[in-house]
């Protein structure tokens, strides 16, 4: 199964539901649990957020997984860093090698990192999962977010599925013709794909700004207030 | 209403796209623009309304000169609406009905107006109920009915489009042609190029054949597919009924030059020879 989290925005439970709620509960959870900073405060949010992601929006448990799984892995990297590259203090557990140890004050800074951005993550999976972005970035407008951050993210939001279209296509014509079959052919392939993909970008970007163009584009994107359903 | 002047264009210096193109077109007409890849026929219709600026030559439109400010742009891009070849370069909104509303939006108008106008297009297109979609969630087909339908919420008297069937599917060309023909019938002027030979005579009452920028041909279909040293240069074929009936003709049947170039023609065509023997 593809993870495809724009799908899952548009499909769930929780899609319908009233975007600002969605954005102000994410910002005040994300706010409140970096405040506190407190063990138990996260893993409260965690097993909350977890339950309205999977019973309330009904998301199915494999695609939230795999949403959880991407970050992580960076935070099990950082983490273990942390744990045994930072901070002084009494050393609880030592390597022996090269003086590399866990001090009391690096394995306090590390669980409260790890804990805090397992807190974190499902409030943004939860804005994230069950919020397409066209209505998110809607409501930034609305709130008076520079218009030049919300368009460069509109036309970003748009145009990445289009690169990812492409180098999905150029990456199995290479594999087609065996280009990942060895470890060097891999590196090979992989530069002239994305050398490629920068020129098609650049090239791509030029025909937008003629079609713009031919619609009147005068610089500014302007807003769609769409007619309110009366039923 | 809309004609060209002897527009030359060059992306560079050892590459001229344009070599002195002339043509005109009436109201009301449907014409198609033949001619191989890379015979220039993107590069001319991004002259019509004023995306290039010709290095010579110039376009008019209901007789009145193209000209490059900001505020006759917008005024003839109203006019003169280009649906581009491929929909993800048009396509930009993240949801359907922001995408249509753009054009309407850049001229000014209210946004009851641009409300009624995408409601309008959207049905027009037959993709009312997807208004609130996002784009890359659409087939091939579906998206281009929007950037058409974005397009046509600009009101626009010339539509030009470039190579509309590419990439569609069957039924899809059936509906696209439909389509235009409606759109024709209500009085827009219509431009497409295309190398499909076998729908042009369907629908075009004009062909011009361009060949390495250069016009090396215009008239009636008729006219332009009874010419094989034109089709050659062009590296076209007539259509595929046509070829029948001059295969046909080798074989002793007299078509006194006048060979069907669409299925009903051909249909009258036979029951006509079968009645005779």
């Amino acid at each position: 199964m593809k993870f495809d989290m724009d799908y899952i925005a548009h499909h769930n439970v929780l899609t319908e539901t009233n975007p600002y709620f969605k954005l102000f509960l994410t910002i005040i959870l994300l706010i409140v649990t970096l405040a506190l900073d407190n063990l138990f405060f996260d893993v409260v949010v965690f097993i909350i957020m977890s339950i309205v992601i999977l019973l309330i929006a009904k998301i199915n448990y494999k695609s939230y997984l795999k949403f959880l799984t991407i970050p992580m892995a960076f935070l099990v990297i950082t983490c273990i860093f942390l744990l045994f590259f930072y901070g002084k203090g009494d050393v609880i557990y030592d390597t022996g090698i090269w003086g590399i140890a866990v001090t009391n004050e690096s394995w306090h800074y590390a669980l409260y990192t790890f804990m805090r951005v397992i807190g974190c993550l499902p409030c943004l999976g939860f804005l994230a999962l069950t919020t397409p972005i066209a209505k998110i970035l809607n409501c930034l407008r609305t709130l008076k977010v520079p218009k030049l951050l919300v368009e460069i993210a509109l036309l970003m939001y748009n145009t990445i599925f289009i690169f990812l279209n492409e180098i999905d296509t150029m990456q199995k014509a290479q594999d087609t013709r065996l280009g990942y079959h060895s470890y060097w052919s891999s590196f090979k392939s992989l530069g002239a794909l994305a050398s490629t993909i920068f020129l098609r970008s650049l090239d791509k970007s030029e025909t937008l700004q003629f079609a713009l163009d031919s619609r009147g584009y005068s610089g500014e994107l302007p807003v769609y207030e769409p007619r309110k359903k009366e039923n | 209403m809309l004609e060209v002047k002897n527009i030359k264009y060059s992306y560079n210096s050892d590459y001229q796209a344009l070599k002195g193109v002339s043509l005109k077109i009436e109201r009301g007409e449907m014409v198609a623009l033949l001619g191989k890849n890379g015979a220039g026929k993107s590069t001319l219709f991004l002259h019509l309304n004023g995306i290039y600026k010709p290095d010579e030559g110039q376009v008019f439109i209901d007789g009145e000169e193209l000209k490059y400010d900001k505020k006759s742009l917008l005024k003839f891009r109203q006019k003169v609406g280009i649906v581009f070849q491929n929909p993800d370069d048009q396509i930009f909104a993240p949801t359907v009905e922001e995408d249509v509303a753009f054009g309407p939006l850049n001229l000014g108008l209210s946004m009851e107006e641009v409300q009624d106008r995408v409601e309008d297009a959207l049905a027009r297109v037959g993709m009312s109920g997807f208004e609130k979609t996002a784009p890359h969630h659409l087939s091939g087909g579906q998206k281009k009915r929007v950037a058409i339908a974005g397009i046509l919420a600009m009101k626009p008297e010339i539509m030009v489009l470039d190579e509309p069937t590419a990439g569609l599917d069957p039924q899809g060309v059936v509906d696209l042609s439909k389509l235009l023909n409606e759109l024709n019938n209500e009085g827009i002027t219509i431009i497409i190029s295309t190398h499909e030979v076998d729908l042009v005579p369907n629908y075009a009452s004009k062909i011009f054949v361009l060949v390495d920028g250069r016009l090396i041909a215009e008239g009636a279909p008729k006219e332009i597919f009874a010419k094989p040293e034109i089709l050659e240069q062009a590296n076209l074929k007539v259509p595929i009924v046509t070829d029948l009936f001059q295969q046909l003709e080798n074989e002793g049947f007299d078509m006194h030059g006048d060979y069907p170039l669409t299925i009903d023609e051909a249909k009258d065509k036979f029951l006509e020879l079968l009645n005779k023997n």
